[in-house]
């Protein structure tokens, strides 16, 4: 067996996290392979490391905050308050709305004393209203548009169509290509929800909701230029954070390899052979892993795209 | 693992019950949100959101659940989902400024190598960074993992491995000067 085949089984060796099997095959390549027997040494002492974290004194004392947000909510009758991660995740503050009491019969002897014409006017007024708020509550349009838009990118874009292969569902896939954006979440399949479409241009989709889709056709693969392709290799030359990246077997050839490459168009993606030793300062920007290790962007010089979120 | 006793509590809103939960919890949680997200404030704010999101949502389950790998699977997904979102919209190159840690950094060895360790994590995509502190932080197995981030167990054991693998590459270089420190 090929070192590169055992090598993810080294940084588990002696973690009971090993099968019996896999454990007997590492032990059996170890004692013919120094090389390998020198990357465990080299590896064997990441989790005490991490241990070490363990010495840190600081930790947050949230116990009186949390009771006072569940009484509150328990008083208002209303779902506690989650502050930070609802508003980062949508974007808005969330907040409880003050209600005052209106007295009823107020409202209904002002409108009797109404004439005829401003009753049916409010009346009518009225029911459109209702008419037009279920209608956007339902919103038929964009489930129709969401779920074909998410079914086309699904079937045609390389980067979903390999982390389905991988069956490795709660993965959000960013598609870069300038369309737009959606995201899908296990609770929220369906009833989409828009992040983001103005400004980044990111599509995330959850995978979790897309499992059911039957495969497409082949992954579009626009093919770069001789020359952008040479430009592009050049970009990423010497960029200690995709080497590091790299260095972990995305090079050349490996299907899990997908090191996008966009050009000044944005609309040209493609697969591009990136090596350790191959970059110069000639880029924009190197986007290393915006949602997956496997993803990275680059954007070479020339105009950057009105879209292009990262800025220097 | 908590007894269904306290599992009904819960659910039915027990003051006492979620008290003791959080007392419980608070601390090891918010230290790994810490190490997640690198920011007291932060990491105090998820850490409060986390039980908050667990009173709100525990009504909805059903039958025996684990209440601790739960909460770490609510405190996980609000923390990679924040991150993402900071990523999204301000991009971090290798050598961008990051949040200064509050921890001051002085002579003590212990001190400054778990701040280099802090820095190794933060350079790690989040997938990554949580299964590592999930695993050889909290103790977590990979087949705990597996379920708490709805994955295989051969995902997460191969997800945790190249995680280390990248860690010892990137704390490496850091602690040998390959890299500009954040």
């Amino acid at each position: 067996m090929k070192c590169k085949d055992i090598r993810w089984m080294l940084s588990l060796y002696d973690s009971g996290e090993l099968s019996p099997e896999e454990q007997e095959i590492a032990e059996n390549h170890l004692a013919s392979c120094e090389k390998c027997r020198q990357e465990l040494a080299r590896i064997s002492d990441v989790p005490e490391l991490i241990q070490s974290l363990h010495g840190d004194t600081w930790w947050a004392d949230v116990s009186l905050s949390v009771k006072e947000q569940i009484n509150a909510s328990v008083r208002e009758g209303t779902p506690p308050r989650i502050r930070q991660t609802e508003a980062d995740r949508k974007g808005v503050m969330i907040g409880v709305p003050e209600w005052r009491p209106i007295r009823i019969g107020s409202i209904a002897e002002t409108f009797l004393e109404r004439p005829v014409w401003q009753r049916s006017l409010v009346i009518v007024s009225a029911l459109l209203l209702i008419a037009l708020t279920s209608w956007l509550v339902i919103r038929p349009w964009e489930y129709n548009n969401i779920s074909q838009l998410a079914l086309d990118l699904a079937q045609n874009n390389a980067q979903i169509q390999s982390i389905l292969d991988e069956r490795e569902t709660e993965t959000d896939v960013v598609i870069s290509d300038g369309i737009g954006s959606v995201k899908f979440s296990a609770e929220e399949i369906i009833v989409s929800t828009m992040v983001n479409v103005e400004d980044l241009r990111v599509m995330s989709i959850h995978v979790e909701a897309l499992t059911f889709l039957t495969p497409g056709p082949p992954p579009l693969q626009p093919e770069l230029t001789e020359d952008e392709k040479v430009k592009a290799i050049a970009i990423a030359e010497s960029d200690p954070y995709v080497n590091i990246f790299l260095s972990h077997g995305l090079t050349l050839g490996e299907p899990s390899s997908s090191h996008h490459v966009l050009g000044a168009d944005t609309r040209r993606v493609a697969w591009l052979p990136l090596k350790e030793a191959m970059l110069t300062d000639d880029y924009r920007g190197v986007v290393v892993n915006l949602n997956d290790t496997e993803d990275i962007t680059i954007v070479w010089g020339g105009e950057l795209p009105s879209w292009w979120p990262f800025t220097q | 693992m908590e007894k269904p006793q306290t599992i009904n509590l819960l659910r039915c809103g027990d003051n006492k019950a979620w008290e003791d939960i959080v007392l419980e919890y608070q601390s090891p949680l918010s230290r790994y949100l810490y190490n997640m997200v690198r920011d007291e404030e932060l990491a105090r704010d998820l850490t409060q959101d986390t039980f908050l999101e667990a009173y709100q949502r525990i009504s909805n389950t059903q039958g025996e659940i684990k209440l601790k790998s739960w909460l770490y699977r609510i405190a996980t997904n609000n923390a990679i989902d924040v991150l993402r979102r900071r990523k999204l919209v301000s991009w971090l190159p290798w050598t961008a400024e990051t949040p200064i840690p509050k921890e001051p950094r002085n002579l003590e060895d212990d001190i400054s190598q778990r701040e280099s360790i802090r820095d190794a994590l933060n350079r790690l995509p989040e997938k990554y960074r949580a299964i590592l502190l999930l695993h050889d932080y909290q103790g977590f197995r990979c087949y705990e993992i597996g379920e708490m981030l709805n994955i295989s167990l051969d995902a997460a054991k191969k997800r945790l491995a190249r995680g280390r693998e990248m860690f010892r590459d990137v704390y490496e270089r850091l602690e040998g000067g390959g890299l500009n420190e954040v």
